[in-house]
């Protein structure tokens, strides 16, 4: 993969140093199969300078400071997504309860005050720290190349999925073992919900990315 | 398309941001800071009972009869004075003895079914203070 990159950045580099226009490049690339993100990040390399030698600029690197902004970030959104998900399941224990729950049992309180307030320190963090990154990414669209950025909406991606695939197997599951009550499907549904938000929005993301 | 982008992701934060505060408000809705600050004293107040009766089990075993009154068990160091006290209004929890092995405890707990559910309990009406969830302990069954 390193090489592929540094074989495509010297191509880059050769052919603005003999004079070949950025259309042409471009044209060459895409015939050779290279994908458009990775053409047009590679071009953009370069700066559009009136230099008889091809001018690098600075390249987006992983600083800690943009490492630390995506960790809290994602952090917020997978922990808050569980708490969401598990004060909701709580709310739906409460209005539909099963015959064989114990009458009471005072963790189910607490395991609904722990997720709620859960959910109420991390959504203000996670929905101020989307709009900066998403400001900061609007004045400089390279940053979307940020691995940190890029590997952690894929793994993101990746947990939304495994979520999705596990929520509707459950269901087959329990459709299959003749056991489908309100309470699973309302249940269901949460997992399906929060995971599909989840994965709608960061392959969203990973898309405008690759318009780049 | 770059009209497009901030308004979606506006929509989206917005469609979290509903979900969350529904999630929250609802939450707040079923069981209040209130009922759990209730729900703290009323824990309390079952281990009070709890500790209660464990301690005039004790005191069983050694004189073969029941406490005439708590403080007797204060004054043998068996039990801390707070013990016999409600934790929010100070009013002393109750104690009557029905038989040579049966005795009733009595706190002011807001919900006596779940403390009688979670200790085991036998909860029984008394004259005394229907304000007061009485609780019927035999000694000599339970060995305490």
């Amino acid at each position: 993969m390193k090489s592929a990159g540094s074989a495509l950045e010297h191509f880059v580099a050769v052919s603005l140093d003999r004079g070949h226009s950025r259309a042409e490049i471009e044209a060459a690339l895409t015939a050779a199969g290279w994908p458009m993100a990775q053409i047009r990040s590679s071009l953009a390399a370069y700066a559009d300078l009136p230099f008889p030698v091809p001018v690098p600029k600075p390249k987006p690197s992983l600083s800690s400071r943009e490492a630390f902004l995506y960790l809290v970030l994602f952090s917020t959104l997978y922990f808050g997504a569980l708490n969401l998900g598990s004060t909701l399941f709580s709310l739906i224990n409460w209005s539909l309860p099963a015959p064989l729950d114990p009458a009471y049992y005072p963790w189910r309180w607490d395991e609904l005050r722990w997720s709620t307030s859960v959910v109420i320190v991390t959504l203000p963090v996670f929905l101020l720290l989307s709009r900066y990154v998403a400001i900061q990414v609007a004045r400089n669209p390279s940053l979307r190349l940020s691995p940190v950025r890029r590997w952690l909406t894929y793994l993101t991606l990746f947990l939304a999925s495994v979520a999705l695939l596990g929520d509707v197997t459950t269901l087959v599951y329990e459709v299959l073992g003749g056991d489908l009550t309100i309470r699973f499907v309302l249940k269901t549904l949460v997992v399906a919900v929060i995971a599909s938000m989840a994965f709608s929005h960061y392959l969203q993301d990973l898309r405008r990315g690759e318009d780049l | 398309m770059t009209t497009e982008r901030p308004d979606s992701s506006a929509l989206w934060a917005l469609a979290v941001t509903l979900l969350a505060v529904a999630a929250v408000a609802a939450s707040l809705w079923v069981h209040p800071p209130s009922a759990y600050r209730t729900d703290q004293l009323d824990q309390r107040r079952g281990w009070d009972l709890q500790h209660l009766s464990t301690q005039i089990g004790a005191y069983w075993r050694s004189h073969r009869e029941l406490p005439p009154t708590l403080d007797v068990l204060v004054g043998d160091q068996r039990i801390n004075p707070r013990t016999l006290r409600d934790p929010e209004t100070g009013a002393p929890h109750r104690y009557r003895i029905l038989s040579k092995t049966s005795y009733l405890l009595c706190a002011a707990i807001a919900h006596p079914d779940q403390i009688r559910e979670q200790h085991n309990l036998a909860l029984v009406n008394d004259e005394g203070d229907q304000s007061l969830a009485c609780y019927r302990y035999i000694v000599a069954q339970n060995g305490q």
